[in-house]
């Protein structure tokens, strides 16, 4: 199944299958009729048992699956996560406020100490998933450093999804069946289990396979260049624009870890560079990582690579400031593989001094069909070459005329992905021949 | 752009979802064949 529409039908028939599936079984042997009970009351509870099963499937989406991962590429999927989850807490909220306003008495079960248990656990459900979706979009403005975040974000999910199936089941009218119960009881399981396999299973597995830091070499622009090699194993095979989250110098269980491309060929997966910035608290540490440090990857992932494009007849590379490195891998990947095809390197830095890379760059266009043009937003006073940003006039002087030839890959700022992108669209370039990493992941 | 059509994914699905449980709703509440033949039996006795 190789058409990228085939594919996103596929994956989203699966999704709406297992959201809905789990709400249609309940229509066999229904509960009793209820006089009480009108469409509004049918359609609020719908809506619960929706957005339960939504929060369920989150668990699925964010444990890194290979297999939908490899579809899409992991930013997509976190994407799609961040957006569909908010769906599921608007759903979730419709519930009981639909459910107020249709029959005002039901407001009485906001009265915490005198509501049943199963108004409780609903009251304490919607807490949690309003502090999980409160602290992930404010917990810059908040002062939420990422590994704490990331403890609280398990904490809250699990809690609002137990909670919510507390209260499903407190409430016992569409789960009165036992079958009913332990196929709803078992969506939630399989969900934490999920979690226990991201947050325990894959931490000891990589356990098993540590890296060792050989050097960190100074780069250009504010780089380091991070150097593992495999201790007791053979490395960690990968494909030139892949990335691996790297865990450095702790245990991998404390879930501390960053991705990262790696910026060396995929010809050597014994040994792994990675091009950091020091953008962050634990990228400006990179510098003073001693050699002999271990490290754990959990990898490699992403499907922003050349390997998947193997008709290609060449390649057409857009990279803005540190976005070079998967470029870099690529193109020592290639240089290595000594393939004949063309290569054009797009790439957008702040000064002529801070291009990363620079000397690396220009010794492969011995090795490659290899062109380069450099982009600076502040250019010496002697520079003759291309200036200020990326934009659809500067593409148009330099890639091929004919568009759907070459494979187009983009990995930038957002902005800078987002024009790049827009300007590719309007040159007529066709859509599934343009490729994007988001570095920004977290 | 990407955005935009995940924006329009994430539309779409939303409206799969709440007409499922819009549809949900009135399979619950849909009048049975028992109700409607006494509603018409009612109607012919006039009473």
């Amino acid at each position: 199944m190789r058409s990228p529409v085939a594919v996103a039908a596929f994956w989203i028939g699966l999704y709406l299958m297992a959201t809905l599936l789990p709400l249609l079984v309940l229509l066999f042997y229904p509960p009793a009729l209820d006089q009480g009970r009108n469409w509004w009351t049918e359609f609020s509870v719908a809506l619960g048992f929706i957005g339960l099963a939504m929060m369920a499937l989150q668990f699925a989406l964010t444990a890194r699956i290979n297999r939908i991962e490899a579809s899409y590429g992991v930013d997509i999927i976190l994407q799609f996560h961040r957006y569909i989850s908010l769906v599921a807490v608007g759903l979730i909220l419709l519930h009981p406020l639909i459910l107020f306003v249709d029959n005002p008495e039901t407001l009485a079960l906001l009265n915490f100490p005198a509501a049943p248990w199963r108004a409780r656990f609903a009251v304490l459900g919607t807490l949690a998933l309003l502090a999980l979706v409160i602290t992930s979009i404010w917990r810059k403005r908040l002062a939420i450093p990422y590994e704490s975040w990331r403890i609280l974000h398990g904490i809250f999910a699990v809690a609002a999804l137990t909670l919510g199936l507390a209260h499903a089941l407190g409430v016992s009218n569409y789960l009165g069946l036992f079958w009913k119960v332990v196929l709803w009881s078992a969506i939630a399981i399989l969900a934490l289990w999920l979690l226990i396999y991201v947050r325990v299973i894959k931490p000891w597995l990589m356990l098993k396979r540590p890296f060792l830091v050989e050097t960190v070499i100074p780069q250009r622009g504010n780089v380091w260049s991070l150097v593992l090699r495999p201790k007791g194993h053979e490395g960690m095979p990968f494909q030139p624009g892949q990335f691996a989250w790297i865990t450095l110098d702790i245990s991998p269980f404390r879930m501390r870890e960053h991705p990262f491309s790696m910026s060396s060929s995929a010809e050597q997966p014994d040994r792994l560079e990675f091009g950091i910035k020091a953008l962050g608290d634990f990228t400006n540490t990179i510098k003073d990582v001693k050699p002999g440090t271990k490290a754990y990857l959990d990898g490699p992932y992403g499907v922003f690579t050349i390997d998947r494009y193997e008709d290609a007849a060449g390649f057409v590379l857009v990279a803005g400031g540190i976005g070079i490195t998967p470029m870099m891998s690529m193109l020592l990947t290639h240089a290595d593989r000594q393939d004949e095809r063309p290569f054009l390197l797009i790439y957008a830095s702040q000064t002529w001094e801070d291009i990363t890379f620079r000397e690396e760059l220009e010794a492969l266009k011995e090795k490659l069909a290899l062109s380069i043009v450099y982009v600076l937003r502040k250019p010496p006073e002697d520079w003759s070459g291309e200036t200020g940003y990326v934009d659809q006039e500067l593409l148009s002087r330099h890639i091929p005329k004919r568009r759907g030839s070459r494979q187009y890959f983009i990995c930038a700022a957002p902005k800078m992905m987002d024009q790049v992108e827009a300007a590719l669209h309007r040159l007529e370039v066709p859509i599934d021949h343009v490729q994007m990493e988001h570095f920004n992941l977290v | 752009m990407r955005y935009s059509i995940m924006v329009q994914l994430v539309t779409g699905i939303t409206i799969v979802l709440v007409s499922t449980a819009a549809l949900f709703g009135w399979l619950q509440n849909r009048p049975t064949p028992m109700q409607r033949d006494f509603e018409n039996e009612a109607s012919w006795f006039g009473d």
